[in-house]
């Protein structure tokens, strides 16, 4: 807890000095209070508060007969540095992330944004964590009805304990949505450009994660690397992105539509191809389906929680069970492991944990009306998955916009990146203060 | 959530009956309809999916039969003896056997339209000297042969290429058919020394007669359809033979009814080029270009009275020029009803053909 070096320097040696410096007695006290080189030097009137500073890393000072203490604080830096980022990898742009520090990761955020606009408001939340919180947003551009709405949410924090960011996030979304209302980042480059835009962000103490607020669902198609490419580059990584979204979700539902309703869909010689494939199976293309599913996810987490040296081993040993040794036991039709191999890849392409766990939710029910019904069933479980999407409400924003309600300007601006100097207006859903990005009023 | 499990458990209660996995079903690629002896005949034949294993996976055709009193009869009986289900929506062939369309080919469309399941654009073959049921029953010695689908892309190469065929599907069979004043065509098949040929085009009328068009009149047929890609005519220049291709096929039928006499007009313009030669003809020459020019229209012309002629003895409307007087002038159409137009009519056929292109040599290669 406590830097012994500090206490050395600036408390022993002082200590050691009282009688060379011929001290009064009396005034010891106002020595030490005033006279110590430490930046912060308090008094204690109280047992809890010197409970509480101890544990905080404090040298206490008890003088006899004196009913205050002096804490000076000798605090060891228990953080670790400033690390790359882990889960958000990017080629190109900065390179460091937030730590578990409160004061590293708002010195990170001060850092790019120098003026007095940037607000930091900060509250305590937990009974017996007393876990700082901080609001973190930018005073001239934010909606007041917005920063309204999370303090108002954040004060029904009714709990012993906030350990993490994500207990917050809890109490923040307002629905159990399978895909996420606020975007969580570790690094400080992508909250900037959210506060710029904004948004408020939410800093925990003890967390690398910062929460983005509001997240809309085309958000989650964004990733860091979006920000630093050439824009027509990005542009193309989106359009995949978005393809990839729904080959995610729709594909093994239509391979099951085709194959077991709409067989007059397919060309004949990709029928007879599937037919040829299937045959001697012994389960039905759904339970193949689940079963393979399940087979990827019982990888994906194993893969996840084994350390990295001996994570291989379970790579190649799924590799060889799910593609090749299945297929020759004629337990699965190679076409099968095609295809969910194929939708499995394309939901590991976001950025966003939420997302790629969100679509195996949708993944499962569409396949469920894909069994039952074919494709008008895929069709009638999309007009459900639109429904839902739609009916969600991200801190008082429509989850869809700018799909529903259509902004056909903002709309081609997730789609196809603008170049920064063309980009010149904010989302207008998100704030009306400030709207041209490079007039900022004070 | 609770809408979504409430949601998940209605689903069980609307499941539909047509599920049906793939390896369950008899993909069935032609079919034969054949009528011998007041019963149909059936034939289909099936895409056996057989993979054994540690070889590679073999395509080949099985034959499924069945007999009844009518068509759905007949394929319900055929699951007597097969196992599978017979699944029609990926057929790509129908031939009719002779007896099926002097029993009426009327008779057979009502099951295969009503049916949601059947595709309708498979396209429609007649075997106008025998059974259908000959033609698909593959050879003994060559089990791996489709003789569906050897047939379906002999069809369309000897209408691109040869101009003795006529590619049409059974919806625009069907769609002749039920026109007033024109009759339905279909390329002819028959079995030759255990072979399936093309015999050439066949027009069937409504009284259940089979008529073959002869390969010249065929050609015109296709000309004035805009059939073909490129065929090949043969004319005679100067005592030698001269081979032309012609193709890009443009054609335009006017029919007009001035103080009831009925005109027609039919406007020909093809486009051609020198194929081979076997005298040597200076072809740069101005005046030996008219003439092959003059030689081609001539033998393209006779092609089209050929045509007429065939129409005229017959009395087959195969034109569909009873259709256009029915379409242009409606209220006369009864009168013309039953009369053989082509005799009554006065036609008149121009032709115009454009030899644009002598290949890449202008003299013969014979050297002459």
């Amino acid at each position: 807890m406590c830097n012994s070096e500090l206490i050395n320097e600036f408390v022993l040696k002082n200590i050691s000095n009282l009688i060379e410096k011929e001290i009064n007695i009396n005034s010891i006290f106002s020595f030490f209070y005033n006279e110590l080189p430490a930046a912060k030097v308090e008094k204690i009137n109280s047992f809890s508060n010197l409970y509480k500073s101890l544990s905080s890393g404090n040298t206490i000072i008890m003088i006899n007969k004196e009913t205050t203490g002096i804490a000076i604080e000798t605090k060891k830096d228990l953080s670790r540095g400033i690390e790359q980022p882990i889960t958000e990898q990017t080629i190109s742009g900065p390179k460091d992330s937030f730590n578990e520090d409160y004061m590293t990761n708002i010195g990170l955020i001060r850092k790019r944004i120098k003026t007095h606009n940037l607000i930091i408001e900060e509250k305590q939340y937990g009974k017996e964590t007393k876990t700082k919180v901080g609001i973190i947003y930018m005073k001239n551009i934010i909606e007041e009805k917005l920063l309204e709405e999370i303090k108002n949410k954040l004060d029904t924090i009714d709990i012993d304990g906030i350990i993490d960011s994500s207990y917050i996030r809890n109490f923040l979304e307002s629905k159990s949505n399978v895909f996420s209302q606020l975007a969580t980042t570790e690094r400080p480059d992508v909250a900037c450009i959210s506060l710029l835009n904004g948004k408020v962000c939410i800093l925990v103490e003890n967390s690398p994660y910062m929460l983005i607020i509001p997240t809309l669902f085309f958000d989650l198609f964004e990733s860091p690397e979006d920000h630093y490419q050439k824009p027509k580059n990005v542009s193309v990584t989106r359009i995949i992105r978005y393809i990839s979204f729904l080959i995610a979700i729709i594909l093994p539902a239509f391979y099951i539509a085709i194959t077991t309703f709409n067989h007059e869909t397919i060309p004949d010689s990709l029928l007879i191809n599937f037919a040829l494939q299937r045959e001697g199976v012994p389960f039905p293309a759904f339970i193949e389906a689940i079963g393979m599913s399940l087979i990827f996810e019982i990888l994906r987490e194993s893969d996840i929680r084994m350390p990295s040296l001996t994570g291989s081993a379970i790579s190649i040993l799924g590799a060889i069970v799910l593609g090749d040794a299945a297929v020759a036991a004629g337990v699965v039709s190679p076409i099968m492991v095609i295809v969910i191999a194929i939708s499995a890849i394309c939901s590991l392409m976001f950025s966003h944990v939420a997302m790629t766990n969100g679509i195996r939710w949708w993944r499962i029910l569409f396949m469920l009306f894909a069994t039952f019904l074919g494709i008008p069933g895929l069709i009638f479980c999309f007009f459900i998955f639109l429904i839902y999407l739609n009916d969600i409400k991200s801190f008082g924003k429509p989850y869809l916009y700018p799909l529903a309600p259509l902004n056909f300007n903002v709309l081609k601006k997730y789609i196809i990146k603008l170049g920064i100097k063309k980009d010149k207006k904010r989302n207008p859903i998100l704030t009306n203060n400030n709207y041209t990005k490079s007039e900022v009023e004070k | 959530m609770k809408k979504i499990i409430l949601m998940i458990i209605l689903l069980f209660s609307i499941t539909g009956c047509t599920y049906r996995e793939l390896n369950e079903l008899a993909i069935g690629d032609a079919i034969g309809i054949d009528y011998i002896d007041g019963k149909y005949l059936i034939t289909i034949q099936i895409l056996n999916l057989k993979k054994q294993s540690g070889e590679e996976t073999t395509e080949k055709a099985i034959l499924y039969e069945g007999e009844g009193d009518t068509i759905a009869l007949a394929i319900r009986n055929m699951n007597k003896n097969y196992p599978k289900n017979i699944y029609l929506g990926h057929l790509k062939l129908m031939i009719f056997g002779k007896g099926a369309v002097e029993n009426g080919i009327e008779k057979t469309f009502d099951y295969f339209l009503r049916s949601p399941e059947i595709r309708s654009d498979a396209d429609v073959i007649i075997n106008p000297y025998g059974t259908a049921f000959e033609l698909l029953n593959p050879d003994k010695n060559k089990t791996e042969s489709f003789p569906s689908d050897e047939i379906k892309s002999m069809v369309e190469t000897t209408m691109q290429k040869q101009g003795n065929a006529i590619k049409i599907n059974f919806e625009e069979f069907i769609s002749l058919y039920i026109q007033k004043g024109i009759c339905p065509v279909a390329s002819g098949i028959a079995l030759k020394e255990d072979k399936a040929v093309l015999t050439g085009i066949v027009a069937i009328d409504k009284e259940k007669n089979i008529y073959e068009l002869n390969e010249q009149s065929a050609m015109a047929f296709n000309i004035i359809n805009q059939n073909f890609y490129d065929i090949v005519v043969k004319t005679n220049y100067e005592g030698t033979t001269l081979d032309l291709i012609v193709g890009i096929p443009k054609s335009k039928i006017d029919l007009k009814i001035e103080e009831n006499k009925i005109k027609v007009n039919i406007n020909l313009e093809l486009k051609s080029q020198v194929g081979s030669l076997e005298k040597d003809v200076n072809l740069e020459d101005p005046k030996v270009q008219s003439a092959i020019q003059e030689d081609i229209d001539k033998t393209i012309k006779s092609y089209a009275n050929n045509l007429i002629n065939f129409c005229k003895e017959n009395n087959v409307d195969i034109l569909g020029l009873k259709n256009m007087i029915y379409k242009k002038y409606h209220k006369d159409y009864n009168k013309y009803k039953d009369l053989n137009i082509y005799k009554e009519a006065d036609i008149n056929i121009k032709t115009n053909v454009k030899v644009y292109r002598f290949g890449t040599i202008y003299r013969s290669a014979s050297g002459e």
